[in-house]
C-alpha cells in the first residue's frame, strides 16, 4: 500500500513541498578537483556547462552532496564525480576532492568591499586503482 | 442545503469550453520540445552507465526505488530495449527522440491523448533516473503532463480535432479537470508563500540578494543589484504576498487578472534574472491554462451560454 502511494505521488509529480528557496536561500557548495600529475604540477577542475539550464542542475547535485549528513553517501558521491571527471585527465596519478561552501557578503558587506569566497569543507584524496578494465578508477 | 448543492455543482460541473485544454496542450508541448533541445548536448552526459556518465543514473534509480519499486525510470526501457538487443546508448537516443516527438505532436495537436502519455511517462522516466540531478521544473513538468494526460482531448485547437472528426468528452469534465488544476496551483502557491514568509529573509530582502548571487544564478552581476538594495525587502515581501495571497485574490473576476499578471511578471523575473527559464515557463504554462485562457460557460446542447462571459 505504501509502495503504491509512493509510486502514485511520484507519478503525479506531487512528492515533494513546495517550498523552493524557503524558508530561507539554502548554502552554496562547489566541489573542485585537483588533478595531480607525475612532475609535480596540479591541474584544478570544476564541472561546469555552457547553459545555465545545466548548472543549475548540476548545482542541485553539488548541494545535494554538500547538505547530507551522511559522510558514506557525500565521499562516495564526490568519488563517482571524480571517476567521472578522471576521464578527462588520464594522465594524472591523483586527485584530492575539495568541498567548498561559499561565504556570500550581504548586501552591505559587498558596498563595504567584501566579496564572495570559498571556505574549504571537506578534502577527499583518491588514487587510481590498477583494474583489468579502467586504470584510472579512483581509490 | 440545496442551493449550496446546486453552487458545487455549478463550480465544479458547469459545462464550459476547453480552450484551456488547447493553452495546456500547446504549453506542454513547447515545454517538452524545449526541454529537450535544452538536453541534447547533455542528455547521455546525465543518464548513460556508469563509466559513461556524469554520475551514474543507476544511483538516482536506487534511491527513487527505495521508496517504491513501481517509480518509472529509464532503466526500465533500457532493459526491454535490451532484451530485442538494442544497446543502451541507441536506447537513451531513442528515448530522447520519441520524447522530442510527442512534445511536437502536443504542439501540433495531433495524436493527443497518445503524445500526452507519451511525453508524461518518457520525462518522468527522466525525471527519476536523474533524481539527483533534478529539479523544481521536473516536479512541475510531471505536474502538468499528468494533468493533461488525464484531460478531455483532443481539444478544439488539436489538429485531431479537424482530421480525424474527433469530439472531446462532456463539458463537464472539461470544467472539473480545470478546477482541480486551479485548486492545485492555489495550494502550490499558499504553502510556498507561507514557507518564505516564515524565512526572516524574505522580510529583509536578505534571501532576495543571496539568491540572485548566488551561483549558479548570478547572471546579472552583483553590482548592478547593490545600487537597488534598499528595493529588496520590498520586493521580497512582494514575492510571498503575492503567492500567499493567490488563493484569495485569483479567483474574483475583479482581481483574477491583476493577480494572473502580478505571479506571471514574478515567474517572468525569475526565468530573466536567475537563468530559469525552463521553469518560469512551466509556471507560466499552468499559470495561463488554469487562470488565463478563456472560457465560455456552455448550455447543455453544447451551445455558448447567453451572455457569452469569462467563467470565474
Amino acid at each position: 500500500m505504501r509502495q503504491a502511494l509512493n509510486a502514485y505521488l511520484h507519478l503525479a509529480g506531487i512528492q515533494s513541498g513546495y517550498g523552493f528557496f524557503a524558508p530561507n536561500i539554502p548554502d552554496s557548495y562547489k566541489l573542485v578537483f585537483a588533478f595531480s600529475y607525475p612532475d609535480g604540477h596540479e591541474d584544478f577542475f570544476s564541472a561546469q556547462a555552457d547553459r545555465v539550464e545545466t548548472n543549475v542542475r548540476l548545482a542541485r547535485l553539488t548541494d545535494y552532496i554538500g547538505r547530507t549528513r551522511s559522510e558514506i553517501v557525500r565521499e562516495d558521491l564526490i568519488k563517482l564525480l571524480a571517476y567521472a571527471s578522471w576521464r578527462q585527465h588520464c594522465d594524472a596519478t591523483g586527485v584530492r576532492a575539495l568541498l567548498l561552501t561559499l561565504a556570500q557578503p550581504t548586501a552591505e558587506e559587498f558596498l563595504r568591499g567584501k566579496r564572495p569566497a570559498y571556505e574549504r569543507l571537506y578534502e577527499y584524496e583518491f588514487s587510481p586503482v590498477p583494474s583489468a578494465n579502467d586504470a584510472t578508477k579512483p581509490n | 442545503m440545496q442551493k449550496w448543492q446546486e453552487r458545487v455543482r455549478e463550480f465544479c460541473f458547469a459545462p464550459e469550453s476547453d480552450s484551456w485544454v488547447g493553452v495546456l496542450r500547446v504549453g506542454l508541448g513547447l515545454q517538452v520540445v524545449i526541454y529537450c533541445l535544452n538536453f541534447r548536448s547533455d542528455w547521455t552526459f546525465f543518464f548513460a552507465a556508469p563509466g559513461e556518465a556524469l554520475i551514474s543514473r543507476q544511483l538516482s534509480e536506487a534511491i527513487v526505488s527505495a521508496q517504491s519499486a513501481l517509480i518509472p525510470n529509464l532503466a526500465w526501457l533500457a532493459d526491454a530495449a535490451g532484451r530485442f538487443g538494442l544497446a543502451e546508448a541507441t536506447t537513451l537516443s531513442a528515448v530522447w527522440f520519441a520524447l522530442l516527438l510527442a512534445g511536437a505532436l502536443l504542439i501540433a495537436g495531433l495524436f493527443c491523448r497518445t503524445a500526452a502519455v507519451t511525453a508524461w511517462l518518457l520525462h518522468l522516466c527522466a525525471a527519476k533516473s536523474g533524481d539527483l540531478l533534478s529539479y523544481g521544473v521536473d516536479n512541475f513538468m510531471t505536474i502538468g503532463l499528468f494533468y493533461l494526460m488525464l484531460a478531455p482531448l483532443p481539444d478544439g485547437w488539436a489538429l485531431d480535432r479537424t482530421l480525424w472528426n474527433r469530439k472531446t468528452l462532456d463539458g463537464a469534465l472539461v470544467r472539473l479537470f480545470r478546477r482541480i488544476l486551479q485548486m492545485h496551483l492555489c495550494l502550490i502557491y499558499f504553502f510556498g508563500g507561507l514557507t518564505k514568509a516564515l524565512g526572516t529573509g524574505w522580510w529583509n530582502g536578505a534571501n532576495l540578494w543571496r539568491a540572485l548571487t548566488r551561483p549558479p544564478f548570478d547572471i546579472i552581476p552583483p553590482e548592478m543589484i547593490v545600487p537597488w538594495r534598499h528595493f529588496l525587502p520590498a520586493l521580497g515581501i512582494a514575492i510571498w504576498s503575492v503567492e500567499l495571497a493567490y488563493p484569495v485574490f485569483i479567483w474574483p473576476k475583479k482581481t483574477r487578472l491583476l493577480w494572473l499578471t502580478l505571479v506571471c511578471a514574478m515567474h517572468l523575473a525569475i526565468g530573466l534574472t536567475m537563468g530559469m527559464y525552463l521553469f518560469a515557463m512551466i509556471m507560466l504554462v499552468l499559470n495561463l491554462a488554469a487562470f488565463g485562457a478563456p472560457t465560455r460557460v456552455l448550455e447543455k446542447t453544447g451551445d455558448v451560454r447567453s451572455p457569452a462571459t469569462s467563467v470565474s
